[in-house]
Parts: structure tokens; C-alpha cells; sequence
């Protein structure tokens, strides 16, 4: 079982380099997600009006199985950066960890460094707003309330809590763009945010605004897998009404 | 071109299609081509043709094909040539009448390069031989460069330089063939004033009709003139490399035409056409016009065209009028008397008092009140009496002329123009225009012909020197009056010249042109005006430098002479097109107003619009976002606390707990009472704060199971910063009535870092990874912690989270080695439901999920210790509110949002 | 410095990785857990200056709610002297998460109700569609379910309808999701293992 899964993760690693490669001569071919549009859109406005852009990464640690969702934020919030690094109000990362907080500082400015504004970063635009979940939602309310935010992006891991950041965003105004790797913040996303990322799609995120080849080439790697198990579940459920297993 | 060509530099035969020769890759043919329109006049402002003069050579005079032979034998003699100059050695070799005319100046005074006759004259020292020009000067037009005011050319000899400019940059050939077509007529004292302005006249650069000043500075600066010959002599040589040297051996045939035709008057321009080396033609003219001498027939109009021409008059002519001057030497005056004062305006009579009878008579024609030039005083006699304006021409350069040249450079071909020597342009009538902008840029033979008004003094001298009036007999400029052609006026006009062809213009002239007694000022005379002359300064400046023109001739198709406007003269310039040569006729005159039908205007129409679309600023409407109803969510609050404020205060017990438990709930009571009794059991708390109120209903009833019948050693854990102190408030509110104490009957390990990574760790090295409790004391070796190192030592692990990652955290980083020891979940409603297949695969023994778990728990504890019952009915009436206002408020905001996008797509 | 940065991670990430599955190099990767926990919990005192840094320039700066930030840093300091001094297990200490944090978070908890509520309410006015309206459904099918009437259960609907909808159609599609978070999870980790995505430093 140990060496199926190493398989398993070799043979992803595998293709995710061969397709990076390949994805490197052609643009990906993506399906429409409105919320991603919406965001890119959303982005754009953000910079034009001067105004700031909250980015939220959650509070998992990148230690814990949840550490993929903050690695896609951080991915997300790179070319975000990028993108709005010369907007007369810079965005702002919030982490509800520590560990995160420091890397959200490190992407930010490594954007910066990126969009050849280097000089601009500010070391205070990567910030931990709490060391729980509810508090670190708590902390980004005030940040949207007082520093001008019109969008407000959530990526990372989160729980119900961010309802509770959905419903600040739409007192302000502002637009928010919701998205984590928890079934019940999905939930409470769906029904309190603009625009909701279900699922994987919370991966796909920096892949649509632009991001490298890379991430294109890990969707692709994704919707292999995805076959994959699908497959196996169905053969599995198969044998299992046959009675073979 | 059957015949072999001769290398102008070497002297090897080369086959007539080689363009450079096969030795020393000296270039045979000529740059320039063909002579164009031959038959045609040639007109002012006319590009300059070079003509092959050898084939004139046949028809020398003996004494000048005598120099010639000299200069060859001197050239073998010398194969190298002294001085340091370099290029002149093919030039002494150049089998050509100017290499012979070289080599005997040479002879003559090549350490002093006045030769003798012209010392004999001025009485000016020998001039020192200017220094020799560089590669770049080759190029005849370039010559001028030489004497550009930057080579600053010290005193006389600056003004000489621009002198020399006159004569290089108006191709010598030219000049020299016009001399040569006035062999016939009367003008044979232009040779004389050839030899004049060589000598005497050397410096005038430009005269200024302005300022009417000498035309030598001084007397010792006659030699300039000589001077520069040299150089420019040497140079034009060696411009003319394919042309008139090779041509010299080559007998044109042309010539024979010379001799065979008689060209009529308006033909005799072919005779310019045909003699291709000015030097040569001038060899001939001289010898021509030396019969005019003899003839005494004074040399009246033709000026002009000479002045045309003049580019290189005393080079060519420089040998030949040493030979001619010494005859005129006797009569010449002392060199001392040569004019070279600005101060004195003698008449011609009184400067030069040596002057031959005929040119007396010239003067007397002239009237001496127009002698006041110092042009005048260089020039011969005949000529100043040919001048009609000497007075009013400057023909002399001033002293200030050099200067002015310097502070205006002029491009290569301007310079010839501009910088005509004095006895140039002290041929041309004075006139009011003599201070409109020359014409600089344009040789003053490549001027345009002043066919439609050949009396008039063409412009100023400077500008167009090349067109003194050619019907004034007076025309000041001695050597153009040898150059140009000999009005048909002139009553001693050689039978040579009278058969001459003579361009049209100069027919109509003739009969109209005063007598020499007669002279008129030009200004008199010019009833209509020169279009050439008329060109400002900056059109002319304007005009093609040579090196196109060079271009131009190069090729066939580039051939054609421009002979309107401003690049009138020019060759090449314009690209020919087939057909149009004649495009006299205006051209077709077409409306700017556009054709267009319906169905075009309407695609403009509409391609504008698009454009206008394009262009004009949308606003970016940005995404609408759903107001806040604060009134809605004040009421829902208001109403939920009041309702279940009531319900919990009034500790209602309407709502009935749930009568079936779930089976997961039933695994977890049976996994708790398998555990032994005091034995360690690990107890995780993994929930917020937040959930506090559903965590502590949801476990207490299990753990207070356990405890109630186990009384196991527990300890606690947390990955969680803040499930430390929430674990210590569990123990001691939660599970108060067990009395558990710290350190006791529990420790608490504190925070576990790292997550997943921390819970991994931990359960491969218990000890070793949260070896203190979370008030840094020694938790492995107490009694709580007795037998217990590693994870499977504990009984059970219990896991109370309100988050499924979390739980599966401990589900799957333990399972390895927690071994035999049940993992049982206590979590939250939300959370719940992920557990249960792990329940069902034997992961997870047992689970307790929300209050609904928990009241089955609950009942089995014997009602114990009663969180369950006492929040349910506060549960269950939310519930219901909610699902109720969930309803209501649904139904309601769904009719608003149809009612929003009716008005929404009605607008 | 980056490449550096770049081959410790990816060497530290293999050996992690592959420690999983090759018993052999537990030793090993046990370690860099180890050093991985250290450095979490070091991470965790950084993030508190972080929080003090931006709090701190916002009152330096006069910026909006600066109040606010002068009241969390003295809070932030008291509770850090006195937990060094007294001990997390101190009454005191408790007292301040009783009394605190607990309360705190319980009430995010029940504006969180109110909020989820009001939300509910108004997505069939923002998104009125079948995702909506199924959604709204479930929650309201899934609370019914779960609580009792004061005449007692609803048989079908608690006992068989509810769990039903938990465990096959819920428990299915979150399945499917986590599946899809999962994979998500797994390549993202796999583009920094091979250095692609370099959070720590950026590209």
C-alpha cells in the first residue's frame, strides 16, 4: 500500500514536470469560472480606483494536511501582488498563522521584486491577524473597515468563520471572492460570499490570473488523477457488487 | 570602342571594355558619361561633360604639341615626382595635354611654381608650390576644398584658392571647349585673358559686386593664381583620369568632326560636346584664338559661355598661355603695374598701360568709366574694354572676400561658382543683381543657358559668372570671353567659329549684341531675366552636390539633364521615366474630392463610429454588490436572542431528547468501557474556542462516562495554541464533579506545534517531542505518566475537535503507532459526518458527533452530567426558528430578486 | 542564497516524502519533523511580533483604530508577562481564557449563526438558482432533521431522511470534493518539492 501511494506521488511529480514542460510552448486551455473572472475583473477595478486588496490565507499551518490550500493562496497572492504592487494602496495578506504570516511577507515581497517595485514593499502589508480562526477573521474586519479594501480575496484554509468575513465584506461593500479547502466554509461561503470556489477549484485559482506553466500543468496532472480514481472507485465498486472483494 | 584603351596612369593598353586598368587598376573610362544633348546648346547651369580633349590633340598647334611631347619626356625622365607628392606622379605621366601642360609647369618652375613668363609679369616671387591635396581631392569639384577657408590659405594665396575654386569646380574641360568653340571668333585675346587672370587676376574668389575691390590683393599674391594652378591642374588631371588623358592618345572623333563639319552657330555647342577636355579644347582655342591675335580681332561676347565654363581655365591653359604670353609678354606691363590694389580703379587703360592695341581698343569701347574694378586691372586690356561694367564688377577679389568665403563654406560645386576669379567675373556686367545670391552650388557652366535672355548679365558674377551677357562684347571676364563662344557680332570671327555650331540662344544673340564699341552695361542689356540667376540662395544651395551628379551620369537611364527649375543644369537628378522626358504640358490636374459612392460613405460612416466607439471612455461599471439590510440581521439577532435566551433561562424541558442513538455513538460508550481501569489514556483537545459550547456539551457526557468508571490517568494535549487552556477549563468545569487534579490524575502536555507533522512526531516519540507539560515540568516520569513512552502505551486515544482535519489528522498520523489502543472522536455536528467512514472501516472505534451523539451518550451515563438535556430545547426551537425564517425570509427575497431583475431588464 | 534555499527544500521535502513510504529513512525524517515543530513554534513568537509590528505602526502612524491596536498591544503584553510569571496553569491565566477568549469566540460563534441565517435568507435573492434553492433545501431538511418537535420525533425524517441525506448524498459529494481538495493538495505540494512554486523567497 506504501509503495502504490509513493507511486502514486512519483508518477504525479513525473507528469507535472513533463506537462510544464509541454504547457510551457501553448497557452491552457481553461473552462470558464465566473468567480475567477469576476476576481480578475474585480482586481483590475481594485487598482484603477486606488483602492486595496485584502488577500486572506487562512489559518492553517503549512505543517498540517491542510497546507495545500495556503500554498495555492500564496501562489495566488504572488501574482496578485504583482499585479497591484504599483496601486497607490498596496495589498495586504492575512494569516491566522505564524508560519504563514512570514511567508506571506516573503511572497509579497518577492512580487514586489517581481513587478521591479521592490522599493514599495512594505514589510507591515503581511500580517497575522490572529492566532485562531475566528480571531484571525476578526483581525481582517477592522482592515477591511478602515483601509479602503474593495476586494477581498479568501484562499486558504478556513472554517464557518468566514462567513463571518463574507458578511463584514458586504457591510463594507466590497467584493469578496471566497474560497477553501473545508466542506463547511464552502457552505458558509456559498451562502454569505459574492463568489465561491467549490472545491479544487480554490488550486486553480492562480492558473487562471496568469500564473506559470506549472500550475496549468498541475491542473492537467489533477484531472488526470481524477480519472484515475474515479476508475478505481468504479472498478472497486463493481467487485464489490460481484463480490469479488 | 575597338580600340585599346591607354591607362592614364601607367600607360598599358587595356582592351576597350576594361573599366580599370588591368595593371595598375587605374580607372580608364571617365565616371562622367557621355556628353548629353549634344546637339543641343549647352546652357548655363548645364552639367559639365567631360570631353575627351586628346582627340584633339591632332589639331594642336605645334608649339603645344611640342610642350606636350616635352612633358611626356619629361615624365619618363621622372618617374617619381619630387616634392613629395605622390599622386602627381601619374598625373606628369598622364599622356594628356593638361599632363603635358603639367609636366612643363613642372619644367618651368616646379620648386617655383610661377613659371617664369607669369613672374616676368607680376613681378611676384615664386610661389611656393602648394602643398600637394590629398587622395580625397581628386575629384575636381573638390578642388575647391582645397582653397577652403578652413585650409586657411594665408593671404593672397587664400584668395587665390578661391580663385582656383572658380576655376576648379567649373570643370576645365568645359571651360576650355567653350574657349575652344570661340577659337573661331574673335575672342582670341581670352586667351590672353586666360593667361591674365591665371597671372594677374589670381585671387578673386568671389567677387563682390558690392565692394568693388581689387582683384589681387597685391601684387605679390598675382602668383596665386599660378600657384593654384598647380595644385588644381594636378588634381583635375587626375580627376579626369578615363576621359582626357586616356582620350589624349585617343583621337576623337570629334575632333574630326571639328574638321570635317562646320557647325552652324546653333550647333556649336557640339563642338563643346565633343571636346570632352576642356585642356585639350583650350590647347586648341589658344591656338585658335592665337590667330584671332594675329588677326587682331578682339574677343567680344562669348564671355559668358567661356565663364560657364571656366572652371579650370588656367589650368589647362596655363602652359598654353605661357607659350601665348610671352608673345604678350613685350606688352604685357611691368609687374608692378599689375592691378592689385582695391584702392585704385584705373580704367583699364590707365592699369595696364602694356595692353595690346586690340584690347585698348576694347577698353575704349567699353568706356572707361567702367574700369573700375581691379579685375580690371589683371585683365587685359581688351578685356577691360570688353567689360562694359568693369567698374561695378569687384571682379577683384577684396581682401575681405577670402573671409567671407571662409565664414561660409559652400558646398564643392558652389565653390567653382562663387569663387570665380576675378577676371571671371569681372567679365560679367555689373548690374543690379550682381548682389542677388549667386549661385554657388552650381558651376557656372552647368548653369542653365540663358537661351531666352542671352544679353542679360546673367545674375552676379559670382553666381553665374559663366553668364556675363554673352552679347556684351565687353564682357569683363577676359577668360570667359575666351571660353564662351564667339558672338556672331564679332566681325573677326574665324572661319572656324563661323562654322562652328553656336547654340541657339547665341544666335539670337549675335545680331543683337553691341560692337565692342557699343558695349553696353549689362544691366542695360538684360531686358529679360535669367531664370538661373533668379534661383535664391537657398535653392541653389539646394542643388545636388556632384557626387550625385556623378551618380547620375553613371548610368543611361540617369543621363537626362535637368533643364527647368532649380535643378536645372543638374544631371541625373531626377530619375528618368520613359516617355516623360517631354512632359511639358501640365500635368492632369485632378479633384481632391473623393468619388465615393452611398455604400462607401456609409462603411466610412460606420468605420468612424467603430473608431469613435473605440476611443470614447466608458465608465466601468462596476460589479454590484447587495446592500446590507442591518434592520433584517438587528431582527434575526434580536429574535434569536430573545427566543432562546428565554428558552435556556427558563430551563425548559419541552423538546424531547432523541430516542435513538446512533450507532457510532453506541461504539464510542462501548470503547470507553473497554478501556481498563487507571490506565493511561491520551486525550486531545483539538477545538476553538468558539465551538467551545457544542465541544464541551458534546464530550462531557463520554468523558464523564469514562471517568465515572475508569478513572483513568489522563493526559492532554492539544494542536491547538489556545487547547491547552481550553483542556484546563475542561477539567475543571467540564468535569468538575470528578475532581481531577494537574499533575494527579492528568497532566496536561500542552501545545503541540507542527500539525500534521507535530502529530506524526509525536506519536513515533511521545517523550521525546512534549517532554515537559505546559508548565515546563516533568510529565514522563510522574505517576500519571507511569509505563507510558511511547504512544501505544496509552489505553486509549480520545480526540475531541470540532474540525474533521483534525481528526483525521489523529485518525491517520497515529494509526501506525497507536497500535492496539482505540482512537475514539468526540466532534462536532460539522464535522461529524466525515468521521463516519472511518467508523465504518474500524479506524475510528467510536464517535460522538454534535449534540445528537451526545444525548445517546448522555442517557447511557445516566443522564450525567446533563449538558445535553439542558441546552436540547434551546437546540431544537432554534432549529425550528431558523428553518422557519430560513423559509419565510427565502421565499421573500426570492420574489424581491425576480422583482429586481424584472426592473433590471426593463432598464 | 535562493538556490540554496531551493535544494534544502526540495532535498528536505523528498526525504520527508519518501520517509513515509521507506521505513528506512524514519529516522531521518523524524528529525526534520522535529526541526520542523521548533521552527513551528518559533514561528508562532515571530507572528506575535509581527502582529505587535503592524499594530504598532498603526499607532505610530495615527492611523484609523489606533485605539484599538494600543488596547490589543497592552492586552498582548499583560498576558504575555503574566503568563512567563504565573504559569498557563495559573487561576489567573484561566480566568483571562474564561473570561476572554472563550467568550470572545462564543460570540463570533452566535453572530456567526445570525450571520449564516441572514445569508441564507438572502441567496435566493442574490443567486436564484437551483444550486440555491437545492442548497437551501438541504439546510432546512438537514435542521428539521436534526431537532426534535415538543411531541416528539418525526420518525422518517430524523431516524431515516436525515441520515440518509448525511451520510449518502452529503458524505458522497464531500467525498468527491475532498478528493478533489486532496489532489489539489497534492500537486500544489508537488510544484514546491520540485521547486516550481518557491513561497520562501519567491522566484
Amino acid at each position: 500500500m506504501n509503495l502504490l501511494g509513493l507511486a502514486l506521488v512519483v508518477l504525479s511529480a513525473f507528469f507535472l514536470l513533463i506537462l510544464s514542460l509541454i504547457k510551457r510552448k501553448s497557452p491552457p486551455k481553461l473552462r470558464g469560472i465566473p468567480a475567477l473572472t469576476r476576481l480578475y475583473r474585480a482586481v483590475g477595478l481594485s487598482v484603477e480606483d486606488g483602492t486595496r486588496l485584502l488577500i486572506g490565507l487562512g489559518g492553517a499551518s503549512l505543517l498540517t494536511q491542510n497546507g495545500g490550500a495556503p500554498l495555492a493562496g500564496l501562489g495566488l497572492l504572488r501574482h496578485l501582488t504583482e499585479r497591484t504592487s504599483l496601486s497607490d494602496r498596496p495589498p495586504i495578506a492575512a494569516a491566522g498563522e505564524s508560519s504563514l504570516a512570514l511567508l506571506a511577507q516573503d511572497t509579497i515581497e518577492a512580487g514586489y521584486q517581481g513587478a521591479g517595485a521592490g522599493e514599495y514593499y512594505q514589510p507591515t502589508t503581511g500580517r497575522l491577524t490572529g492566532m485562531t480562526p475566528f480571531s484571525s477573521v476578526a483581525g481582517m474586519i477592522p482592515i477591511l473597515h478602515d483601509e479602503n479594501v474593495s476586494t477581498t480575496v479568501l484562499v486558504g484554509h478556513f472554517g464557518v468563520e468566514a462567513a463571518l468575513l463574507a458578511e463584514a465584506s458586504e457591510r463594507e461593500n466590497t467584493f469578496l471572492v471566497g474560497s477553501s479547502d473545508a466542506l463547511s466554509s464552502q457552505a458558509a461561503l456559498f451562502a454569505s460570499a459574492h463568489e465561491t470556489l467549490i472545491g479544487e477549484e480554490l488550486f486553480a485559482a492562480s492558473t487562471y490570473l496568469g500564473a506559470g506553466p506549472s500550475h496549468s500543468a498541475s491542473l492537467t496532472v489533477q484531472d488526470v488523477l481524477r480519472w484515475i480514481i474515479i476508475l478505481v472507485l468504479l472498478a472497486g465498486t463493481v467487485l464489490k457488487l460481484i463480490g469479488f472483494i | 570602342m575597338a580600340e585599346p584603351i591607354i591607362c592614364p596612369v601607367c600607360g598599358e593598353s587595356n582592351p576597350a571594355d576594361m573599366e580599370f586598368c588591368k595593371n595598375c587598376q587605374s580607372r580608364l573610362l571617365p565616371l562622367t558619361g557621355p556628353l548629353k544633348d549634344e546637339d543641343g546648346p549647352i546652357h548655363p547651369g548645364q552639367i559639365p561633360t567631360k570631353k575627351v580633349t586628346a582627340e584633339l590633340e591632332p589639331i594642336l598647334p605645334e608649339w603645344l604639341r611640342e610642350a606636350r611631347k616635352q612633358a611626356r619626356q619629361s615624365a619618363e625622365d621622372e618617374p617619381t615626382i619630387t616634392g613629395g607628392d605622390k599622386q602627381t606622379k601619374p598625373l606628369t605621366q598622364t599622356p594628356d595635354l593638361l599632363a603635358g601642360l603639367a609636366d612643363q609647369n613642372k619644367q618651368g618652375d616646379e620648386d617655383d611654381e610661377t613659371p617664369d613668363w607669369l613672374r616676368s609679369i607680376t613681378g611676384a616671387p615664386a610661389k611656393k608650390k602648394k602643398n600637394e591635396q590629398d587622395s580625397s581631392q581628386v575629384k575636381w569639384v573638390e578642388l575647391g576644398h582645397n582653397e577652403e577657408p578652413g585650409k586657411d590659405v594665408p593671404g593672397s594665396e587664400s584668395a587665390g584658392l578661391p580663385w582656383m575654386r572658380g576655376g576648379e569646380s567649373a570643370p576645365e574641360k568645359d571651360e576650355l571647349t567653350e574657349w575652344f568653340k570661340q577659337a573661331a571668333s574673335p575672342a582670341a585675346p581670352s586667351g590672353e585673358n586666360l593667361t591674365f587672370t591665371k597671372t594677374e587676376a589670381p585671387a578673386p574668389v568671389q567677387p563682390d559686386r558690392s565692394t568693388p575691390t581689387t582683384p589681387v590683393s597685391s601684387a605679390g599674391e598675382v602668383p596665386v593664381g599660378t600657384k593654384d594652378i598647380q595644385p588644381y591642374e594636378r588634381e583635375s588631371v587626375k580627376d579626369l583620369t578615363g576621359s582626357a588623358l586616356s582620350s589624349d592618345i585617343e583621337i576623337p572623333d570629334w575632333i574630326k568632326k571639328l574638321d570635317a563639319e562646320t557647325p552652324s552657330a546653333g550647333q556649336h555647342t557640339e563642338s563643346g560636346k565633343d571636346a570632352p577636355s576642356p585642356a585639350f579644347s583650350s590647347d586648341t582655342d589658344i591656338a585658335d584664338w592665337i590667330k584671332k591675335l594675329d588677326s587682331g580681332t578682339p574677343l567680344v561676347g562669348q564671355q559668358s559661355e567661356s565663364s560657364k565654363e571656366t572652371s579650370t581655365p588656367a589650368l589647362s591653359s596655363d602652359k598654353d598661355i605661357a607659350d601665348w604670353f610671352k608673345k604678350l609678354d613685350s606688352e604685357t606691363p611691368p609687374p608692378g603695374q599689375q592691378p592689385s590694389s582695391s584702392k585704385e580703379t584705373p580704367s583699364p587703360a590707365t592699369m595696364l598701360p602694356d595692353v595690346p592695341d586690340w584690347l585698348k581698343s576694347f577698353d575704349e569701347a567699353a568706356g572707361a568709366g567702367q574700369s573700375g574694378t581691379e579685375s580690371g586691372e589683371a585683365l587685359p586690356d581688351w578685356l577691360k574694354t570688353a567689360g562694359p561694367s568693369v567698374q561695378e564688377t569687384p571682379a577683384g577679389p577684396a581682401p575681405a572676400e577670402p573671409a567671407i568665403v571662409q565664414s561660409q563654406p559652400i558646398p564643392e560645386k558652389n565653390l567653382p561658382l562663387s569663387e570665380l576669379p576675378d577676371w571671371v567675373s569681372s567679365l560679367t556686367p555689373i548690374e543690379p543683381r550682381a548682389a542677388e545670391p549667386r549661385e554657388p552650388a552650381v558651376p557656372a557652366f552647368q548653369m542653365e543657358a540663358p537661351a531666352t535672355s542671352p544679353a542679360e548679365p546673367v545674375s552676379s558674377v559670382s553666381a553665374l559668372p559663366t553668364e556675363p551677357p554673352a552679347a556684351s562684347p565687353a564682357g569683363p571676364v577676359p577668360a570667359a570671353s575666351a571660353f564662351t563662344e564667339i558672338p556672331e557680332s564679332s566681325d573677326d570671327v574665324d572661319a572656324i567659329f563661323a562654322s562652328m555650331k553656336i547654340p541657339d540662344w547665341l544666335a539670337d544673340i549675335t545680331p543683337s549684341q553691341p560692337s565692342p564699341e557699343e558695349g553696353l552695361p549689362p544691366a542695360a542689356q538684360a531686358e529679360e531675366p535669367i531664370e538661373p540667376a533668379e534661383l535664391p540662395s537657398w535653392v541653389q544651395a539646394m542643388r545636388p552636390v556632384e557626387s550625385a551628379m556623378r551618380d547620375s551620369t553613371a548610368g543611361p537611364l540617369d543621363s537626362r539633364l535637368e533643364e527647368r527649375g532649380a535643378l536645372a543644369g543638374l544631371q541625373g537628378v531626377l530619375p528618368a521615366i520613359p516617355g516623360a522626358t517631354a512632359a511639358t504640358s501640365k500635368p492632369k490636374s485632378h479633384s481632391i474630392k473623393l468619388d465615393a459612392t452611398d455604400q462607401q460613405q456609409a462603411h466610412a460612416a460606420l468605420l468612424e463610429q467603430i473608431l469613435s466607439a473605440e476611443t470614447a471612455p466608458v465608465p466601468m461599471k462596476a460589479d454590484s454588490v447587495p446592500r446590507s439590510q442591518r434592520v433584517l440581521r438587528w431582527a434575526l439577532s434580536a429574535l434569536l436572542i430573545i427566543i432562546l435566551g428565554g428558552v435556556i433561562f427558563g430551563k425548559t424541558q419541552i423538546f424531547p431528547l432523541p430516542a435513538q442513538v446512533p450507532n457510532e455513538t453506541i461504539a464510542a460508550i462501548q470503547a470507553v468501557e473497554a478501556i481498563p481501569a487507571d490506565a493511561p489514556v491520551l486525550v486531545a483537545f483539538d477545538y476553538e474556542p468558539a465551538t467551545i459550547g457544542e465541544m464541551e456539551a458534546s464530550g462531557a457526557s463520554l468523558m464523564d462516562h469514562l471517568l465515572l468508571l475508569k478513572h483513568p490517568r489522563l493526559a492532554l494535549i492539544s494542536t491547538s495554541p489556545t487547547g491547552a487552556a481550553l483542556a484546563e477549563r475542561f477539567m475543571a468545569s467540564t468535569l468538575a464533579q470528578r475532581s481531577y487534579q494537574s499533575g494527579a490524575q492528568y497532566v496536561d502536555l500542552g501545545y503541540l506545534p507542527g500539525g500534521l507533522a507535530g502529530v506524526f512526531d509525536f506519536s513515533q516519540n511521545p517523550t521525546a517531542v512534549m517532554p515537559l507539560s505546559a508548565d515546563s515540568a516533568e510529565v514522563w516520569n510522574t505517576q500519571v505518566m507511569q509505563g507510558v513512552t511511547h504512544l501505544s502505551d496509552f489505553a486509549a486515544v480520545i480526540v475531541l475537535t470540532d474540525s474533521v482535519e483534525s481528526g483525521r489528522v489523529w485518525i491517520e498520523q497515529t494509526e501506525l503507532a497507536r497500535g492496539n489502543a482505540p482512537l475514539i472522536i468526540l466532534s462536532s455536528a460539522q464535522a461529524g459526518p466525515m468521521f463516519v467512514p472511518y467508523v465504518d472501516s474500524g479506524q475510528v472505534k467510536g464517535m460522538i458527533a454534535g449534540l445528537n451523539g451526545a444525548a445517546g451518550a448522555e442517557q447511557a451515563n445516566g443522564g450525567l452530567p446533563g449538558f445535553v438535556r439542558r441546552y436540547w430545547d434551546a437546540y431544537s426551537l432554534g432549529l425550528l426558528l431558523v428553518v422557519v425564517v430560513m423559509f419565510l425570509g427565502g421565499l421573500w427575497n426570492l420574489w424581491l430578486g425576480i422583482q429586481d431583475r424584472r426592473v433590471h431588464e426593463a432598464g | 542564497m535562493r538556490i540554496a534555499a531551493l535544494v534544502l527544500a526540495v532535498l528536505t521535502g523528498v526525504i520527508v516524502l519518501v520517509g513515509y513510504f521507506i521505513p528506512v529513512l524514519n529516522p531521518i525524517q523524524t528529525i526534520f519533523l522535529t526541526w520542523a515543530i521548533i521552527l513551528a513554534g518559533t514561528a508562532a513568537l515571530v507572528g506575535v511580533f509581527n502582529l505587535i509590528l503592524v499594530h504598532g505602526t498603526k499607532i505610530s502612524q495615527r492611523e484609523k483604530g489606533r485605539i484599538y491596536s494600543a488596547i490589543l498591544l497592552i492586552c498582548l503584553f499583560a498576558a504575555f508577562f503574566f503568563g512567563l510569571v504565573l504559569g498557563p496553569d495559573h487561576p489567573g491565566m484561566r480566568l483571562l481564557v474564561n473570561a476572554v477568549i472563550v467568550p470572545v469566540e462564543a460570540s463570533l460563534m452566535a453572530v456567526l449563526a445570525v450571520t449564516l441565517l441572514y445569508a441564507s435568507i438572502r441567496l435566493l435573492r442574490r443567486r436564484a438558482n437551483l444550486m440555491s434553492v437545492l442548497f437551501i433545501a438541504t439546510a432546512l431538511l438537514m435542521m428539521i432533521g436534526s431537532a426534535t418537535l415538543p411531541f416528539g420525533e418525526v420518525g422518517a425524517l430524523n431516524n431515516f431522511l436525515r441520515p440518509w441525506f448525511q451520510h449518502v448524498l452529503a458524505l458522497g459529494g464531500a467525498r468527491g470534493i475532498l478528493i478533489g481538495v486532496a489532489l489539489g493538495t497534492l500537486t500544489t505540494g508537488l510544484r514546491v518539492l520540485i521547486g516550481a512554486d518557491r513561497p520562501y523567497g519567491g522566484k
